[in-house]
């Protein structure tokens, strides 16, 4: 037909190669090519070229959407021999499956720890733009989380960066009830108990806690006005509407619900059940005092403001008043005090906070479990592989080619981690509730909220699938299929290596996490077992709320043969006192030493089995001790430079809540006694003989005597105050409590660590289990030879116990240096002993031992007649 | 059986009609002589490939030519089954238009 026959553009050629679909590219071309002419020919080769652009453009969609049908339908076929391929080796499956889908749980669950500590205070709308005010100290630069009342006014007059500020009271259980109830007596069901919070007009501008129901924040500006959460509000009032209603709190003249406050997150390092107007005048010694750092102070800064500018003005205006030279107030982002807060003192509204080296320590805990899971999975995957490279020569036989079983495999993994990442999702899902407990932290799972999160750990599962696909995918894949179905090939020696420094490395990461567990136990027990400086086992501590016949009520304890001795004291070792600069001989004011008030009597000593080094004990015989007598401990002495020796009639002025100095005698010297938590050093302490302000008795019990003891001490307290309440508690439990944090760290590290230990078992089995598949024959001949059952064992167990003792080697150096970062946050520490890292080892070798041994011992049982008897 | 789309049916009874000179260019040649128009290739391609997946269709490939730039011709031909559709697809049309009277279009 026609002269010359054209051939397509080369621009057309190249775009044709990727559009059409391989099977029938090459008679497309041609059908495309002669069209073409044929245009060409009638039309001229402009309008041809023409057509073929608008053939390019126009065809694209379609056989687009070909090329997805027909994938579509080969997928099914993988899916279907993917799932064929599961259900043939289930034993593997299963082990692969169970252990990245439980590395994947908790690795999602450390997640949800980790967030739930960063998403602290963030829900406040500018939580960027709140600060907290501290007070640190000039010289030493300890860091206090309270400030003095009068700055916070000042600063919000001041300082022109200054929005808002507010200053904040916690105090604490607070009951409330109907009016004209009688808090001294009173029974409690009638009564509602709420954690209460003191603060001002400016409380609900800095802080993002929102109003329900009722007056406006500012209502915090009148004297008695109470914020109650819905829940409070309705323990007490029920479906009546509380606004406006009177009511009667404890330690409050008149009181009125001027609104309700929906309850602070538990992502909130301010809690309470109540907020209640502060009334700085009510208590101007307390609250509105240059001199006593007491309260809390929150301020919100303008938006663009420098918080370093502020912070410089705060400094330069607090220098101008009467705030105590010794400290500077210095602020703190409120992003920053849940995780940055571990050193502070007096920080009792940050009940929750969190140590961030806790929380990198999960982390990184998290990661090293992913890490152990992804190991294993790549691992078996791996190894499981090279069994198939007979499968892999037999489709290459009947024409699949490499890119296919490419393919093929990479679909495979990505199936199963996908199906994993299913499982894991139902294992958080079942799991979180029961973990909140356990680790003290509510967590839960919001499909919706965490969708992000949730993809990205899909994207990680995926990301494992591929991994793990990429190696049989690409070396088995080129497997020459004369040389597999030969049989020349040895299926599944490749990658030999690789597989082993993984174990090696799993092993590693776990003994690494046990030895972490081992030394916080050590820790832990080192610090309980402390000699603490007082004996707090089988004392009593009984409140005193009325201070007239309370030596009647040490007389009539001294006659129960339960009791021991009992003394008084103003406050508990292990809670909070009071702290106050004391001007001892030879210094002038500023002194920078601040040391704890104790008000005791003469026999709070001899209950608490303290020492007196030197000097005397109080004693009623010499009067002068109530007016001028003073007890201090070794700690005090060493701050203002005197020996124990030379400290007798030192003397030491304190001022009081008015400014005025009070001169004291130095009568005795105490042993130092750890009073607050063993994470900080021990801190200056006074003692003044004070009988009448020491509201808390101190009680000992004989030795096995407690279940007599105690109804004998609360019928002694019923005889001498009829009308009190009994209120007491064990000294050593807050003691305990302190070490709460530290126990949840190690149960915390303990269970991840039990469960990367579970999931490298698993990984281990599978690898065991897999090379005596290929070490059948050999065993078979050597049993023939005569080797015997216990040899062979040994042969094959050494084999695999010898990495896991490398994997020791390298993991002891690792955890010695974490746990010693670990344990710089302890100013008393545990030394180091060999023994965690000796029952790590051992531990590890020990599930090790155990995996193995049921393998081999199967294998060397095996009948050699049954293995040779399939040759050939 | 399943029933055929309306370009699948097309496609195969201008297969049917072509007899042994089947394919691509020429189907869509004749295509446009009765309806018209000029259908894309990838608009005829891809039910033919469909057809020939489900079995309605053989195919067998030609000789090369210089005017399909050196590239082979394929083929296409009704398998029994492909018969066995058309026949169920006539008798569903004729079912459909028995008795049917349209107004005429002059009308």
């Amino acid at each position: 037909m026609q002269k010359t026959s054209l051939k397509l553009p080369k621009s057309a050629n190249f775009l044709f190669s990727f559009l059409l679909p391989q099977t029938d590219r090459t008679n497309l071309l041609g059908d495309y090519t002669e069209i073409y002419n044929r245009i060409a020919f009638s039309r001229g080769k402009s309008s041809a070229k023409l057509w073929l652009l608008k053939q390019i453009f126009r065809s694209f969609p379609r056989y687009l959407g070909d090329g997805i049908y027909w994938r579509s339908v080969m997928l099914k076929n993988y899916i279907r021999i993917t799932l064929r391929n599961f259900k043939r080796h289930k034993g593997y499956t299963f082990i692969n499956f169970a252990g990245l889908a439980i590395g994947l749980a908790v690795t999602l669950i450390i997640t949800f720890y980790v967030m739930d500590d960063l998403k602290y205070d963030r829900f406040h709308k500018d939580a960027d733009r709140i600060y907290r005010i501290l007070s640190v100290g000039v010289k030493r630069g300890t860091k206090n989380s309270i400030t003095a009342g009068p700055l916070l006014p000042a600063f919000k007059e001041n300082i022109p960066e200054v929005e808002f500020a507010t200053r904040v009271v916690y105090w604490g259980g607070m009951q409330f009830g109907p009016p004209g109830t009688d808090f001294r007596n009173v029974d409690e069901g009638s009564v509602i108990r709420a954690d209460c919070i003191l603060g001002e007009a400016d409380f609900f501008n800095v802080f993002d806690f929102k109003i329900l129901k009722g007056a406006t924040g500012e209502a915090l500006s009148k004297p008695g006005a109470v914020f109650l959460t819905p829940e409070k509000a309705e323990a007490f009032f029920g479906s009546r509407d509380p606004i406006g209603e009177t009511i009667a709190v404890r330690g409050f003249e008149t009181a009125f619900v001027a609104g309700i406050v929906e309850a602070p997150p538990t992502t909130s390092h301010i809690r309470f059940g109540m907020v209640a107007a502060l009334i700085p005048e009510k208590n101007p010694v307390w609250w509105d005092n240059f001199e006593n750092l007491t309260l809390m102070g929150y301020v919100k800064l303008a938006k663009d403001a420098d918080p370093q500018v502020v912070e410089d003005k705060m400094v330069k205006l607090a220098a101008e008043t009467k705030f105590p030279e010794i400290f500077e107030p210095r602020i703190q982002p409120l992003l920053d005090i849940h995780l940055g807060s571990a050193d502070h003192y007096y920080d009792v509204l940050n009940v929750g906070k969190n140590d961030i080296v806790v929380v990198y320590t999960m982390a990184v805990i998290g990661i090293l479990v992913l890490l152990v899971a992804c190991i294993n999975f790549v691992n078996l995957s791996t190894s499981r592989a090279g069994m198939r490279a007979r499968e892999v020569g037999m489709r290459k036989v009947v024409g699949s080619n490499q890119r296919q079983l490419i393919s093929q495999f990479l679909g495979e993994s990505v199936l199963m981690t996908a199906f994993t990442f299913v499982a894991a999702v139902v294992i958080v899902q079942i799991s979180l509730p029961p973990l909140s407990t356990i680790l003290d932290k509510q967590l839960t799972l919001h499909f919706g909220q965490d969708f992000f999160l949730l993809s990205l750990f899909f994207l990680i599962a995926v990301g494992i699938g591929i991994l793990s696909g990429i190696y049989p995918a690409f070396v088995i894949s080129s497997f020459r299929p004369v040389n597999v179905l030969r049989g020349e090939l040895q299926t599944g020696r490749t990658g030999v290596t690789m597989r082993r420094v993984l174990v090696v490395f799993q092993f590693a990461i776990t003994t690494a996490l046990l030895v972490g567990v081992f030394v916080v136990m050590a820790q832990i027990k080192f610090l309980k077992t402390m000699d603490i400086g007082y004996n707090r086992e089988q004392v009593l501590a009984v409140y005193n709320p009325l201070r007239e016949g309370e030596d009647l009520l040490k007389q009539r304890l001294a006659t129960l043969p339960s009791v021991l001795s009992s003394g008084r004291m103003s406050a508990s070792p292990g809670s909070n006192f009071t702290r106050q600069e004391i001007i001892p001989e030879g210094f002038t004011r500023p002194s920078d030493i601040t040391a704890s008030r104790f008000h005791i009597d003469e026999d709070l000593f001899e209950t608490l089995e303290i020492t007196i080094l030197q000097g005397r004990n109080f004693s009623r015989e010499y009067l002068s001790d109530l007016t001028d007598g003073i007890i201090v401990n070794e700690t005090l002495l060493r701050k203002a430079n005197y020996t124990v020796e030379d400290a007798l009639s030192r003397k030491i002025d304190i001022v009081d809540e008015e400014g005025n100095f009070i001169p004291l005698r130095i009568v005795g010297v105490i042993k130092d006694f750890h009073y607050t938590t063993l994470r900080q050093s021990k801190g200056a302490m006074m003692f003044l003989f004070n009988p009448q302000q020491s509201h808390l008795l101190m009680v000992r019990i004989a030795p096995g005597q407690t279940s007599q003891a105690l109804p004998a001490i609360e019928k002694a307290y019923k005889e001498t105050y009829p009308e009190g309440r009994f209120q007491s508690f064990f000294l050593d439990e807050p003691f305990d409590r302190q070490f709460q944090r530290d126990r949840a760290f190690m149960r915390n590290i303990g269970i991840f660590a039990g469960i990367a230990i579970f999931i490298a078992s698993l990984g281990l089995i599978g690898l065991v289990a897999f090379s005596i598949e290929q070490r059948r024959k050999e065993i078979a001949i050597r049993k023939i030879l005569g080797s015997g059952e216990k040899k062979i064992f040994s042969l094959l167990a050494v084999d695999f116990l010898k990495w896991v003792v490398i994997a020791n080697l390298i993991a002891w150096p690792c955890s010695h240096f974490a746990m010693s970062q670990w344990l710089r946050g302890f100013v008393y520490r545990t030394p180091f002993r060999p023994w965690p890292f000796l029952i790590a080892a051992v531990s590890a070798l020990f599930f090790a031992f155990l995996t193995i041994s049921f393998q081999t011992l199967r294998a060397t049982r095996t009948n050699p007649a049954n293995v040779l008897r399939h040759e050939g | 059986m399943k029933t055929l789309t309306r370009p699948e049916e097309q496609i195969l009874l201008t297969i049917y009609h072509l007899q042994d000179k089947a394919y691509l260019v020429n189907i869509r040649d004749r295509l446009k002589e009765i309806t018209g128009k000029y259908l894309d290739v990838g608009t005829i391609y891809v039910p033919l490939k469909r057809l020939d997946h489900k079995g309605y269709l053989e195919t067998y490939y030609g000789e090369p030519s210089a005017v399909r730039g050196g590239k082979a011709i394929k083929f296409y031909k009704l398998t029994a089954k492909g018969y066995k559709a058309l026949a169920e697809m006539k008798r569903i049309q004729e079912q459909l238009w028995k008795g049917v009277v349209l107004p005429s279009a002059k009308a």
